[in-house]
């Protein structure tokens, strides 16, 4: 019994048999649109109903929709939208009712798009309701700066996948669908994360799995931040953690490409939505989730699911854990009465300085075999 | 108890009895949480539930040959 797809049908945007033949003969004769491969990954995970219900990037009416209600036009739960930038110079002669072809970076053609209407936005409104926050020093502020000037909404069908350096740990929601429901699973809690595993997560994992069947880790794979962990290493740490420190058949990990917001609540309920459509009937929502600086309050992305009663998937919440030397154990505030010097938190700077070093972090604070990992590489961190 | 509730089609369709161990706790939720009735009550939480779950409907997106398709993928990745 996995979760119902979010609108209730799984969206597949995935052209085959005839279809596939007709579209690979249009396209060469229409217009063609170069996309970021950012968006052409968007155009993937639409095409899979990664973003179900939506069948193609968000029309004017969707975009208003989901920027004042933080839902969908018929009132789906929706609080970031899916849209499609492109310069006038590329559609200066596409109208609505056009189809157009989308390509990935180096022209690459991988989808069309049936064009219902191109629409100019305003960036400064878009990074006030989306991040709460107009600076301009906000990762996600600066990437919608980046955007181009007008977003071009239409249904999409796909047929080519994009190229991808993750395939064998990448899978559809209908996949994840069958394997949960092989697996025996009746409920699921989601995890997103975009960070090598430390004790802190295992111990959020594992808290849920006292009353959850399964837990599906799904890193978020993409574009990446200067010190961050690079894909491969979060990969790989996860792998190790999971081989040698889980109950078998009690965790899935596959990744999610995605480009992070950082718009830390309302991409919660993104977050949220999308594990949902890949069938976890509950989502994992820690400290500060998708948050980025001091940008929104450490338990914000906790507070505004109670927005969303109706959102289909149950959001559980943690407190941060840490190490507690008077209880000799990994807790978090609400179990542990000691304070100061006493807790020993997974801070991520100093995890960073010894691995950089070459040095494992101590057990209390990350598993060997994951500090091992980790490692192998000769530099695990984005440059 | 059954329950017979309002005359609408529901519960004209199928009955459901409730044990009178239950009953009383029953009724007590219902009005803690604002119900007229049992039936209304029942109502409401089963169409909760059923929008929440799917109920083995894989097959409505999934044809049979993907359903092979899939397994055998998962299977070569490691996921079975
Ligand atoms: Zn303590």
């Amino acid at each position: 019994m996995v979760s119902r797809v979010h609108g209730g049908k799984l969206v597949n945007q995935v052209a085959t048999s005839n279809r596939l033949n007709v579209l690979l003969g249009e396209v060469n004769e229409l217009p063609m649109v170069e996309l970021s491969y950012e968006s052409a990954v968007d155009v993937e995970s639409i095409a899979h109903g990664v973003y179900s219900p939506l069948e193609g990037f968000m029309n004017n009416e969707a975009y208003r929709s989901v920027l004042d209600e933080m839902r969908l036009p018929n009132d789906l739960p929706w609080t970031i939208p899916i849209v499609l930038d492109v310069s006038r110079e590329a559609v200066k002669d596409v109208k609505a009712g056009d189809t157009i072809a989308l390509s990935a970076p180096g022209n690459v053609p991988l989808a069309v798009m049936h064009v219902e209407d191109i629409y100019g936005f305003d960036k400064q409104e878009y990074s006030e309701k989306v991040f709460r926050t107009t600076d301009p020093k906000h990762p996600g502020v600066a990437r919608v700066h980046q955007l181009k000037d007008l977003l071009i909404g239409g249904q999409i069908e796909m047929f080519k996948d994009v190229e991808n350096p993750f395939e064998h740990y990448t899978l559809s929601p209908a996949e994840t669908r069958v394997l949960f429901k092989e697996k025996g699973w009746r409920t699921i809690v989601g995890f997103q994360t975009r960070n090598a595993p430390h004790i802190g997560h295992e111990y959020i994992q594992k808290s849920a799995l006292a009353f959850i069947d399964g837990v599906f880790v799904n890193p978020v794979i993409g574009r990446k931040k200067q010190g961050d962990f690079k894909d491969e290493v979060i990969v790989e740490a996860y792998k190790s953690l999971i081989d040698n420190y889980y109950q078998k058949d009690t965790a899935v990990m596959s990744i999610l490409r995605y480009e992070m917001k950082y718009a830390g609540p309302r991409e919660a309920i993104l977050h949220a939505i999308i594990r949902k459509n890949f069938g976890c009937t509950h989502f994992a929502v820690g400290r500060d989730h998708a948050g980025v600086g001091n940008y929104y309050g450490p338990y914000d992305a906790q507070e505004i699911f109670k927005e969303f009663p109706d959102l289909g998937v149950t959001p559980v919440f943690f407190r941060e854990f840490f190490y507690c030397k008077r209880c000799v154990t990994i807790v978090n505030e609400r179990i542990c009465p000691h304070t100061g010097q006493d807790r020993v938190g997974f801070s991520g700077t100093k995890m960073r300085d010894m691995i950089v070093q070459g040095l494992r972090p101590p057990s209390e604070i990350m598993r060997p075999e994951v500090a091992d990992a980790i490692l192998k590489f000769k530099n695990p961190f984005v440059e | 108890m059954s329950l017979s509730g309002k005359s609408d089609k529901e519960s004209k369709a199928s009955a459901v009895s409730i044990p009178k161990t239950l009953l009383g706790g029953a009724e007590h939720l219902m009005k803690e949480k604002g119900f007229d009735s049992i039936s209304e009550y029942v109502l409401s939480r089963l169409r909760e539930d059923i929008s929440r779950y799917e109920a083995d409907q894989l097959t409505e997106y999934i044809t049979p040959v993907e359903l092979e398709y899939i397994k055998q993928r998962l299977k070569s990745l490691g996921y079975l």
